[in-house]
């Protein structure tokens, strides 16, 4: 029966009409929205909130990882840390000659070693019981700089003839010596006065300085009976022969087994840290979600009342010739559109937020492309979810009853 | 030649509505028809029926040849794209676009490509007497003026029928005399038209009156000879 009317429909072998061009389609689909402006720019308004909490969620932490690397490779990407493997009952050290052997290796720029000294600390030698949470490290080499200490007040250990010691930043608060007094004070350190020279800035780097009073490597060895044996040694080196070097030194410090050692970066280890932080941008992630998904109830609860309101309008359209497949794409157009400009305006929104929160901590601006993308994407896959029950309620109006709306 | 055949069309709406009861209605080419009737007489149904807007219960619509009733949906829409013009009684324009933008939207769905839909949407436009009203929106215009912009629209595809369901029904006399007056050029100049009215006095102008009673056509008087165009 339906070829009946295809010769007459099809006539001139052009292609069903009531059907139309994407330009069209756009021009239709946005007239709801040009005409009400107020009410596209709310509902749009729920799908960009949702979509700049997205981006604004993911570029908040891309920003300050990429500010702690920045400040990593600024201090300390150049650093090797070398740790002797602790094992059982017995406590390793490294071989006396350690800083030399490791000035000798090729990339090496500078080399220092540390050792814990065992020595007791207390505040005054009148105290019965040491201070366990603070220990005396020697200092041998020019370490300092090598992990971007900076001494806060006071100054660095000077070889002075007199034991002297610099207080690392958290034994400095515990010792209640932040600020140095004006006279000279003395803490007790294996039963031996040593004077407090210095306090150090904290040393991310190298965080078990920060517990510690460091003392030179002669007067500890001239005062603290210490062996001589590090316990830990540091190089700096040329940046891209860091990752060739570990082995390198592994075998350097320890030939026959080197294993024994642990060669480690701290800045990878601060970094590792910075990242874990991440897990809890999932929550966020998760509200950013439901922002979403409240817009687009809010959209498609704009187009439902869209198309009772434009009853009359489908009616008419549907009397001049309008497919239902062109009044449901219609409205589907609506919702993709506002949902774009929804996302867009959002991703801007959420990129600017980003942007100022970065600026105001000194952070350089990361906005992941891909969650802009993304963001968009996400915007417009909730205008189609949220357009299709509306566009399928327009297309199934029949024209009889849409032109007789009120 | 005939433009639209009615034979035995019954519309019916559950449980117990009878709109329509075994209509038989010819309107021939070039023709001019009033079709009058008080509320409830069935004269917006049988709008519908000729308009291709809904299907008959029984009997058969053909629109120049065509069986309407053997048609799906899509296929009746694009008969209405091609081939039928509409004027309601409420204009029924877009308050948001202009005149002639209203009247290109006569022409989307009609298929006609988009760079020709201005300029026969002007010339509609100046068909009607409106050219100097091209680029006002109806809330600019006045009651008939909008009419006659609806009337354009209607005609600016060239439709084989003209169907003006109530044209006059909101417009003061003079608005109505000039609407009328343009439904009249029309139909010299070749339009077939048919207008569904209550209006006694305006069916009285028409060359062919036919009038329709609880859902019966009751009369059919050709007041003059039928000009076939």
């Amino acid at each position: 029966m339906r070829g009946q009317g295809e010769g007459l429909l099809r006539g001139r072998g052009r292609t069903r009409v009531g059907r139309l061009s994407v330009t069209d389609l756009l021009e239709v689909g946005t007239l709801g929205l040009r005409t009400r402006r107020l009410r596209t720019a709310l509902s749009g308004l729920g799908i960009a909130v949702g979509i700049a909490t997205v981006v604004l969620v993911t570029s908040i932490p891309a920003s300050s990882q990429a500010a702690l690397e920045r400040q990593l490779s600024d201090l300390g990407a150049d650093l090797l840390r070398i740790d002797p493997v602790q094992g059982g009952e017995e406590l390793r050290t490294l071989p006396q000659q350690s800083m030399g052997m490791l000035g000798r290796v090729g990339p090496v720029t500078r080399a220092a070693v540390v050792a814990n000294t065992h020595a007791e600390v207390r505040s005054n030698p009148h105290r019965l019981v040491a201070d366990g949470a603070l220990t005396a490290l020697a200092l041998d080499g020019d370490l300092l700089p090598m992990i971007r200490a900076r001494v806060a007040h006071g100054e660095m250990l000077d070889g002075d003839v007199a034991p002297t010691v610099v207080l690392g930043s958290s034994a400095a608060r515990r010792l209640g010596l932040e600020r140095l007094p004006a006279e000279p004070v003395t803490i007790d350190v294996g039963g031996v006065p040593f004077r407090v020279v210095g306090v150090l800035a904290p040393t991310p780097l190298a965080a078990d300085l920060q517990t510690a009073v460091l003392v030179d490597w002669g007067d500890a060895q001239r005062w603290l009976g210490f062996d001589g044996h590090p316990t830990v040694a540091y190089v700096t080196a040329r940046e891209d022969a860091i990752e060739q070097l570990r082995p390198v030194l592994a075998a350097t410090l320890s030939p026959q087994q080197p294993g024994r050692v642990v060669v480690s970066r701290p800045s990878d280890v601060l970094g590792a840290k910075a990242a874990s932080q991440e897990a809890f941008d999932g929550l966020f992630l998760g509200l950013a979600g439901v922002a979403l998904l409240v817009g687009g109830i809010g959209v498609a609860n704009t187009l439902f009342a869209s198309v009772l309101e434009r009853r009359r309008d489908i009616g008419l359209r549907r009397a001049l010739g309008a497919q239902r497949t062109s009044v449901g794409a219609q409205f589907m157009t609506e919702a993709l559109v506002l949902c774009l400009l929804g996302g867009l305006a959002g991703a801007a929104l959420g990129a600017l937020a980003a942007a100022w929160w970065a600026q105001a901590r000194g952070w350089p601006t990361v906005v992941p492309a891909t969650v802009v993308v993304g963001g968009v994407a996400a915007a417009l896959l909730t205008g189609a979810v949220a357009g299709i029950a509306p566009s399928v309620r327009a297309s199934r109006l029949p024209p009889t009853v849409a032109l007789a709306a009120d | 030649m005939t433009t639209l055949e009615l034979d035995e069309v019954t519309k019916a709406f559950p449980p117990d509505v009878v709109a329509l009861d075994r209509v038989g209605l010819r309107v021939e080419r070039g023709e001019l028809v009033a079709i009058v009737g008080c509320s409830g007489s069935g004269k917006s149904t049988l709008l519908h029926l000729m308009g291709a807007l809904d299907t008959p219960t029984a009997g058969s619509v053909r629109l120049d040849g065509t069986d309407l009733t053997a048609l799906a949906d899509r296929d009746l829409t694009d008969l209405r794209a091609r081939r039928l013009g509409f004027v309601f009684q409420a204009f029924h324009l877009d308050d948001a676009l202009t005149a002639t933008q209203n009247v290109m939207t006569g022409l989307l769905y009609a298929g006609v490509p988009r760079r020709l839909r201005r300029s026969r949407a002007l010339e509609a436009l100046e068909r009607v007497g409106l050219a100097h009203r091209a680029r006002h929106r109806p809330q600019q215009l006045s009651g008939g003026e909008r009419q006659r912009v609806a009337i354009a629209r209607a005609v600016a595809k060239d439709p084989v029928l003209l169907l003006a369901d109530e044209p006059t029904g909101a417009l003061d006399t003079a608005s109505a005399e000039v609407v009328v007056g343009q439904l009249e050029q029309l139909h010299r100049d070749g339009t077939t038209v048919v207008i569904i009215t209550h209006d006694v006095e305006l069916a009285r102008r028409a060359p062919r009156r036919v009038e329709l009673r609880d859902g019966r056509v009751t009369s059919d008087v050709a007041a003059r000879p039928v000009v076939v165009g």
